[in-house]
């Protein structure tokens, strides 16, 4: 049996039993029947700020990026507000049909699922090193996380490029000298693999910190009683934490999982600002493609074709999540 | 319903947007005294950072004629400025008067974000130089003012060349100056790291001057079809590349395969005794504040770069030009700002702190001040970029950097270059 | 005692359970856990190198003379400390003015989001309403919206609405743009609280959102307190936005006024250092006021109850 199951909220009960429990007791001065209205608006009360600040800010931008996507917005009709012509699906045709679009999507899907498998995995292990370790060492390497975290990522960016410069970064004179490799003057960037490590370890640092810290607030959530009496039952290590620990951060743990892969999926500014604000082609994610398309190529229109195919290849992660989310609404 | 309101709200600005963009003409007749508008303009930052007492010389000048208009300049920053631009523009708070890259210029004028504006109104226009002036032409129409100039030289370590070849004088022509190389070469060549000349591999304004060099162009204008077409595969084009790859090949000794924002880092660091870069890269190298090394002071000179043939070498001429935005409603006055700022005696200014004014007559003095020989005398053979519709979106997808990596790596410079030609051939035409 | 030195760290004792009672076990498995420590705090400390080098190597290119931040004979320790690169961080103009943009823009946009998260959170993980769905949908639909490419579309909409060059524009932005994340954040421990506590509050004469504020906030301090940590570093480091919707200089923010350093001449490394790291303190200092917070979490009383 699980944590979560025994701890699980059960809305529509909790509710009943509230109007039950309100109808027994109303309380002083308030008539039951409007009680019960304003038991039925007060959640919509409660999303209300959200959805209207929401609303305000992305629904008519996304709106006009749909309707960019038809049309044909160059920077003459942008600036001088010269009515777009109407394209149809030319836009989308012309991306999907273009060979460089699908090796563009492959190359950042890789390197999404790479960096999201490794910062999840790394940022899980320290998150429950940090519930096991001393309260002095956990300070230490939260501070750590906070501060490199709190880098910006343009200086964080830069940190990384000296690192591994060919000429006189720090990772090349330690394989030199220490490690008997002649790297004196070696590129890691002629090689977009070795390239993409390095920017995956920009990312995969970057990250780390908020998953990191995110999931040991999750753990703490998890009741140490729980754990010690399943273990005491003999559940091992993995027992533990697949029937313990699993289901009480399982939420919080899908969400950020989720956002990494939309952020990975994203990517921009790592591997801009280290290819020295010009990635050459073998660099080109779709964060890159799309903005290249839009800002240098003067077609806002495609870049906002982009954005849309972009948002529609992420719903495929986003259905999954929806689908878990809505399932425990189910069962709720 | 919500959504529906706000996209009325939204379709409403627009109209807004819309109506704002006819000039008034109303208000050029009044007495300087009456207006009251604010003026926006968006210098970039190294105004602030280099010259800013003119900045302010001039907005004092501008106040005492027009007491009642507010002068706002806000400095804006190399990296992300054309975003700011782009997206300012699509809005209502957008400047009067915008600082652009001499190699920007056209995709704001093609697209119609620039004011005209009438040459005769500023200036030594007259003599503007060529390079800058032709940035901001169009079918005949001027559309933006000439600011300031730059040029390529050459920058060397006068030490190690005394040390090296007993001279600290880089010589004229280029095969004394690889006889020099040679020499440096053999003295400091001990550092593995050390190259007697830091020319990197994907310095394409180098590659293009030694083009430039043998009479080749990146394309040219066929006046009977109307349209441009590239030219690097050309036996001209080809010999420059070839050469210019040589060099790289033969006198840098760090990654070749880099571009050229390192060189005054490797400059300050003593592992190079000479560069081709921009005059004022010689400051960068014993400038503390540009991660220089002060010990270098008064050890670095620069001078004309030896070109083959026994000719200097052809520099690329950038800059910068100030333009007016053709929406806006204060146009006259940003025309007067500009003409205040581009004066010949806010030029002076420049001038003296060694940046190349923008016309030719006051860079003739220029010329015999040693500080500034170097720079003024490589303007007139200067080459420039095609001035065609689609440049800008070749020099964003780095055709010709990709071109002379792959030189580096082993591809023969005729299969490179028909490779970029192609590329060019594709762009150059299609308005960006 | 005993337990731990004969069998130290064996779960096969355990499992087989030969004659000791729960008591004992219990305390072997602590005694365990503290061996064990050890163990941990090497890891732990492993890993804080990894993740700290990068940020002393920040720290200490920002007291290194200039040249040799990039020098070809890279040193863990400067050959000299100079406080040179502080003092042009601290003279490049507009500093202080940008210190008060991102301190108004970032608090209230952090402030408000944690209020607006946690009220819908509550909502939409207590309650179940028609729409919930929906709600929950646009929350996840929102991060899906490539932020570079919705640059114009969501200038336009600022525009419109009379937000540049104001703080609120940004605020307002950021404040939505962090908000998904913190209401499912959240979200995730209101639903990890047993409703009961509340009921029982409200059997006690508080109204259902009496009960919430009284009883379940407080259980969501390690929630909270990550989610305004998220909120507060996403808002304080972002550059783009806040570099295109601001206009006055007196107005740029932080990160903003950071881009300074970088110029058509290049970049001034060790003040752009010198400076991040001091943009870095109000952000460590945050986390320093907030980090307790996250370590209380639930406690054995809350589930028990």
């Amino acid at each position: 049996m699980s944590a979560a199951d025994m701890k699980a909220a059960d809305p529509p009960v909790t509710v009943a039993r509230v109007t039950e429990g309100s109808g027994a007791q109303p309380p002083r001065g308030v008539p039951r029947r409007p009680r019960r209205t304003a038991g039925a608006l007060l959640p919509y009360l409660l999303i209300a700020p959200a959805f209207v600040a929401i609303a305000a800010v992305f629904a008519w931008p996304l709106v006009k990026t749909v309707i960019m996507s038809f049309q044909d917005v160059g920077r003459r009709e942008l600036w001088t507000g010269e009515a777009a012509p109407w394209v149809g699906f030319e836009q989308f045709t012309n991306i999907l049909g273009d060979g460089e679009f699908w090796s563009v999507v492959w190359r950042t899907v890789i390197f999404m699922v790479v960096c999201v498998v490794a910062t999840m995995a790394i940022g899980l292990g320290i998150a429950m090193l940090m519930q096991r370790m001393d309260t002095w060492v956990r300070l230490l390497l939260t501070a750590a996380l906070i501060a490199a975290w709190s880098m910006p990522l343009l200086v964080a960016t830069s940190i990384f490029r000296w690192f591994a410069d060919s000429d006189y970064g720090v990772l090349n004179m330690v394989l030199s000298k220490y490690l008997g490799v002649d790297a004196q003057g070696h590129n890691w960037f002629l090689d977009p693999v070795q390239g993409f490590v390095i920017i995956g370890a920009v990312v995969v640092w970057g990250a780390v910190p908020f998953v990191s810290v995110t999931l040991y607030a999750a753990l703490t959530q998890v009741p140490r009683e729980l754990e010690e009496a399943a273990a005491l039952d003999g559940a091992g290590v993995a027992g533990v934490f697949r029937y313990v620990t699993w289901p009480v951060i399982k939420p919080v743990f899908q969400m950020v999982a989720t956002l990494s892969v939309l952020w990975d999926f994203n990517v921009f500014g790592q591997i801009f600002l280290i290819r020295g604000n010009k990635p050459e082609p073998e660099y080109t994610v779709l964060g890159i493609y799309s903005f290249e398309k839009a800002f240098e190529s003067n077609s806002f229109s495609q870049g906002a074709a982009i954005s849309l195919i972009t948002v529609l290849l992420l719903s495929g992660v986003a259905v999954y999540y929806l689908r878990q989310l809505l399932k425990i609404g189910e069962v709720e | 319903m919500k959504r529906k309101l706000i996209a009325t709200v939204g379709v409403a600005g627009m109209m807004v947007g819309i109506a704002a963009c006819g000039s008034d003409d109303s208000t050029a007749s009044k007495d300087p005294k009456d207006r009251k508008e604010t003026l926006t303009v968006w210098l970039m930052s190294d105004a602030q950072s280099t010259w800013p007492e003119l900045v302010k010389d001039v907005n004092d000048q501008f106040k005492a004629k027009y007491p009642n208009v507010t002068v706002k300049v806000q400095y804006q920053q190399w990296a992300d400025k054309a975003k700011k631009l782009d997206a300012a523009l699509a809005g209502d708070k957008y400047p009067d008067v915008v600082e652009l890259g001499n190699t920007e210029t056209m995709t704001y004028i093609l697209n119609g974000a620039l004011g005209e504006i009438d040459p005769a109104k500023y200036e030594n226009s007259d003599t503007w130089i060529k390079g800058l002036k032709d940035t901001c032409a169009f079918e005949g129409k001027q559309f933006c003012v000439p600011y300031y100039a730059g040029a390529r030289v050459a920058i060397y370590n006068k030490d190690m060349f005394k040390a090296a070849t007993g001279s600290d004088v880089l010589p004229t022509t280029e095969a004394d100056l690889t006889k020099a190389l040679d020499k440096v070469g053999a003295k400091y060549g001990k550092d593995k790291a050390f190259s007697p000349l830091y020319l990197p591999g994907r310095y394409w304004y180098a590659a293009m001057s030694y083009v430039a060099a043998y009479g080749g162009k990146v394309a040219t204008y066929d006046e009977t079809a109307k349209e441009w077409k590239a030219s690097l595969s050309t036996p001209e084009a080809q010999k420059g590349i070839q050469h210019f790859v040589d060099l790289v090949n033969k006198y840098n000794h760090g990654d070749k395969t880099k571009d050229e924002a390192d060189h005054a880092n490797v400059m300050a660091n003593e592992k190079t005794a000479l560069l081709y870069g921009n005059g004022w890269e010689a400051g960068s190298v014993v400038d503390s504040a540009a991660n220089g090394n002060p010990k270098l002071k008064d050890k670095i000179g620069t001078a004309g770069m030896p070109g083959p043939d026994g000719k200097a070498l052809p520099s690329f001429i950038g800059g910068s030009d100030l333009a007016t935005i053709s929406k806006s409603k204060v146009q006259d006055l940003g025309e007067e700002w500009i003409a205040a700022f581009t004066s010949a005696k806010s030029q002076e200014v420049l001038a003296s702190k060694n940046i190349l004014p923008n016309n030719t007559k006051q860079l003739e003095p220029l010329k015999a001040k040693p500080e500034t020989a170097p720079i003024a005398n490589a303007v007139p053979d200067a080459w420039f970029t095609p001035i065609a519709p689609g440049w800008t979106a070749i020099e964003k997808k780095e055709t010709l950097e990709v071109m002379l990596l792959d030189i580096i790596k082993g591809k023969s410079v005729a299969e490179a270059t028909k490779a970029a030609d192609a590329e060019i051939d594709q762009l150059i035409n299609e308005e960006s | 005692m005993s337990a731990s030195t004969t069998q130290a760290g064996s779960r096969a004792t355990d499992r087989t359970g030969s004659g000791t009672g729960p008591e004992d076990r219990a305390q072997v498995l602590r005694q365990d856990r503290k061996k064990n420590r050890i163990g941990y705090n090497i890891a732990g400390l492993a890993v804080f190198v990894v993740m700290a080098f990068p940020v002393y190597w920040l720290i200490i290119s920002s007291l290194r003379p200039n040249h040799e931040i990039r020098s070809y004979d890279q040193t863990l320790w400067p050959s000299s400390l100079t406080f040179d690169n502080f003092q042009r961080a601290v003279n490049q103009p507009n500093f202080g003015t940008a210190i008060q943009s991102s301190l108004i823009i970032c608090g209230v946009a952090v402030l408000g989001g944690m209020l607006l998260a946690t009220i819908a959170a509550f909502a939409i993980a207590r309650f179940r309403f028609r729409g919930r769905k929906f709600f929950m949908i646009v929350l996840l639909a929102v991060q899906l919206l490539p932020p570079t490419a919705m640059l114009i579309p969501i200038y336009i909409q600022l525009n419109d609405l009379g937000g540049l060059n104001e703080y609120w524009g940004v605020i307002v932005i950021y404040l939505v743009s962090t908000l998904p994340f913190a209401t499912w954040m959240i979200r995730g421990f209101v639903i990890n609280i047993p409703p009961e506590l509340e009921e029982s509050a409200m059997v006690d004469g508080c109204s259902r959102m009496g009960a919430f504020w009284r009883v379940t906030f407080p259980l969501l301090a390690p929630g909270l307190a990550a989610a305004a940590i998220f909120s507060l570093i996403t808002a304080w480091n972002e550059y783009l936005l806040a570099y295109v919707v601001l206009q006055d200089n007196d107005k740029y923010t932080l990160n903003v006024w950071l881009m300074n350093f970088t110029t058509s001449r290049g970049i001034d490394y060790g003040a752009l250092m010198a400076a991040s790291t001091l943009i870095a303190i109000p952000v460590v200092a945050f986390f320093l006021l907030v980090q307790k917070y996250m370590a209380t979490g639930l406690t054995s009383g809350a589930v028990k109850g």
